[in-house]
């Protein structure tokens, strides 16, 4: 079928393009033309961002054209959400991130957050500057199956460790991964982080791992990458 | 032969004439330099120090006393500048220093409603200033470094860093434009910093790294400003060094554009290839503050005897001091340019 493999071509372009009007009017086609809402986001919208991926690891893309491929792609799934079957449930994989307190830099956590997003994960943003307690709470509160921490600062790495501490003394058994500018794999091992990514395309290979080999209720990673995007406000795709 | 002053052989190695060691300094602002030992044995703790001149000074002259390092680095953070610019800053604690909570943009147009700042009434500019004054007085031999926010990570401390990001991609006029404004702010505080006694600027841009951006947005929207500011300063008679954080080897053709005497360089960079990268500027770093932060002296004392044979001209921590540094361990590398010549 020509017409479904353009279409699905044209969205992973515009998402590698930052085209958000054009992701917006070929994400329309798929509803109009009826191609499955699922295989446009996996083989059209997150294929793209794929390639971006490899365009950012590659030195290609900088922060700025990812910050923008990710919107193109969101907006396309925003419309296409709605027609995507009910009855499909997934497990979700669910992260939570942030920037430990005292560190207002978030630009790293921001991308690492995107890139598990768009690997599958239901994502619970914190913010920057969070106190410690907070990431315990959310973790038990959503039964996390990972905390994210970030800082960019020397400053605040010690508050890495007390919430990793706090998080086994409330017997939370989130797995932990760490990662910023200051931080190396000795330090992560040191204060009994269970991983760490160097950056965020690292992130999500690191995450995969790390839950993969987790006693946890998950499904294995050829399930659909992008089913389980949570937007600020919004929910997540059911 | 007269001994130089600190002050001296600072200066005469950012004019690039020969001297008779490395100095060593910490400049403060994004770079902190304060530790936590210190504020117990002056009384002078965080956050009030942060808005106390005397107090700021008293600790600021202390850190130099019990550490060896050679200047004097005021103030403790990087929020200033976004505080008198409408920024609504939290102020820490005894070991975290003060952030941004709020940002007053929501998107880069908005920047016109920005009102320009005032360094003798502003936020905690006057703090500072009043703070450069007495260090003047106190400590004339030793260099005080006046702490420039660079105008891309000034942005950042306006405006979510994500949204000023994109619009370099959307709006690349309205980022021009914002960071134009900022520029000229900056300068007005730099001047004023210089006014008050400032030997030297350090500008921190800590958003404009070279993995956020890539070499081709690094030239377009942090170099011209950077050098506007440095301009302005070199007119007035005073030596720049810019701070740039991260990984900045896919930047250092531009690098090699920046007006400053010297570049600053976070700890991940190696500096023998930066010195072949980037032969006409300066260096100076970069001891890596987590190592200057858990030790041991031993290590730290290699590292930066290493820095001192790989050439570089500046030995410094890589990015700020945590609070919790020891004393001892900051003295560990202040004492090597000391006992080591090249």
């Amino acid at each position: 079928m020509q017409m479904k493999s353009d279409i699905l071509d044209t969205l992973a372009r515009a998402v590698i393009d930052m085209d958000i009007a054009l992701v917006q009017k070929t994400a329309t086609e798929v509803i109009h033309h009826k191609v499955d809402p699922y295989e446009a986001i996996m083989d059209g919208l997150a294929k793209g961002m794929d390639t971006v991926n490899e365009l950012f690891e590659n030195e290609e893309y900088f922060v700025p054209e990812i910050l923008l491929c990710a919107d193109a792609m969101y907006a396309g799934i925003e419309i296409l959400k709605p027609y995507l079957p009910k009855e499909s449930t997934w497990n979700k994989r669910k992260a939570v991130i942030g920037v430990v307190k005292g560190d207002t830099h978030d630009i790293g956590k921001n991308l690492v957050k995107i890139m598990l997003d768009n690997a599958g994960f239901e994502m619970c943003d914190l913010g920057r500057n969070v106190p410690y307690s907070k990431f315990i709470d959310m973790a038990g509160e959503l039964k996390a199956d990972l905390v994210c921490l970030s800082t960019l600062m020397t400053t605040t790495m010690d508050g890495m460790q007390v919430i990793i501490e706090d998080l086994k003394k409330a017997g939370i058994n989130s797995r932990v991964m760490v990662g910023g500018g200051p931080i190396s794999p000795g330090f992560a091992k040191n204060i009994g982080a269970d991983g760490y990514a160097k950056n965020a395309a690292e992130a999500v290979k690191v995450a995969k791992g790390l839950l993969n080999n987790t006693p946890l209720d998950l499904l294995p990673f050829s399930i659909p990458k992008l089913v389980y995007i949570k937007r600020e406000k919004g929910g997540c795709i059911q | 032969m007269n001994i130089m002053t600190e002050k001296e052989r600072l200066f005469k190695v950012l004019r690039g004439e020969s001297v008779d060691r490395t100095p060593v300094i910490c400049p403060g602002g994004m770079m902190t330099m304060a530790s936590r030992e210190v504020m117990v044995q002056t009384g002078c703790y965080w956050p009030a120090v942060h808005r106390d001149a005397e107090k700021m000074a008293t600790l600021s002259v202390a850190m130099r006393e019990k550490t060896g390092v050679e200047n004097i680095g005021i103030p403790f953070c990087m929020t200033v500048e976004a505080e008198a610019l409408g920024g609504e800053v939290e102020d820490g604690d005894e070991t975290t220093i003060p952030g941004i909570v709020n940002y007053p943009l929501q998107s880069v147009e908005q920047w016109r409603d920005l009102k320009r700042l005032n360094p003798y009434k502003d936020g905690r500019l006057p703090t500072i200033l009043k703070c450069t004054s007495i260090l003047k007085q106190k400590v004339p031999d030793t260099p005080v470094v006046g702490n420039l926010v660079g105008p891309l990570s000034l942005a950042t401390s306006l405006i979510d860093a994500a949204i000023l990001y994109k619009a370099i991609k959307q709006y690349p006029k309205d980022v021009h434009n914002l960071l134009k404004f900022l520029t000229d702010n900056s300068i007005e505080y730099g001047k004023a910093l210089v006014r008050n006694g400032t030997d030297l600027i350090v500008i921190a841009d800590p958003s404009a790294t070279g993995e956020i951006l890539g070499p081709v947005l690094f030239k377009e929207f942090a170099l011209p400003y950077l050098n506007d500011i440095t301009t302005s300063m070199h007119m007035l008679g005073k030596p720049v060094i810019v701070h740039i954080c991260g990984d900045i080897r896919s930047i250092c053709k531009p690098l090699r554009e920046l007006s400053s005497e010297c570049i600053s360089i976070d700890s991940l960079v190696n500096i023998k290839k930066m010195r072949n990268a980037i032969p006409e500027k300066k260096l100076m770093g970069n001891v890596s503050t987590i190592l200057l932060q858990n030790g041991p002296i031993s290590k730290i004392q290699v590292v930066s005897k290493n820095l001192l044979t790989s050439g570089i001209d500046i030995l410094a921590p890589a990015c700020g001091l945590s609070a919790r540094t020891p004393v001892k361990h900051i003295k560990a590398m202040s004492e090597i340019v000391k006992v080591y010549t090249t």
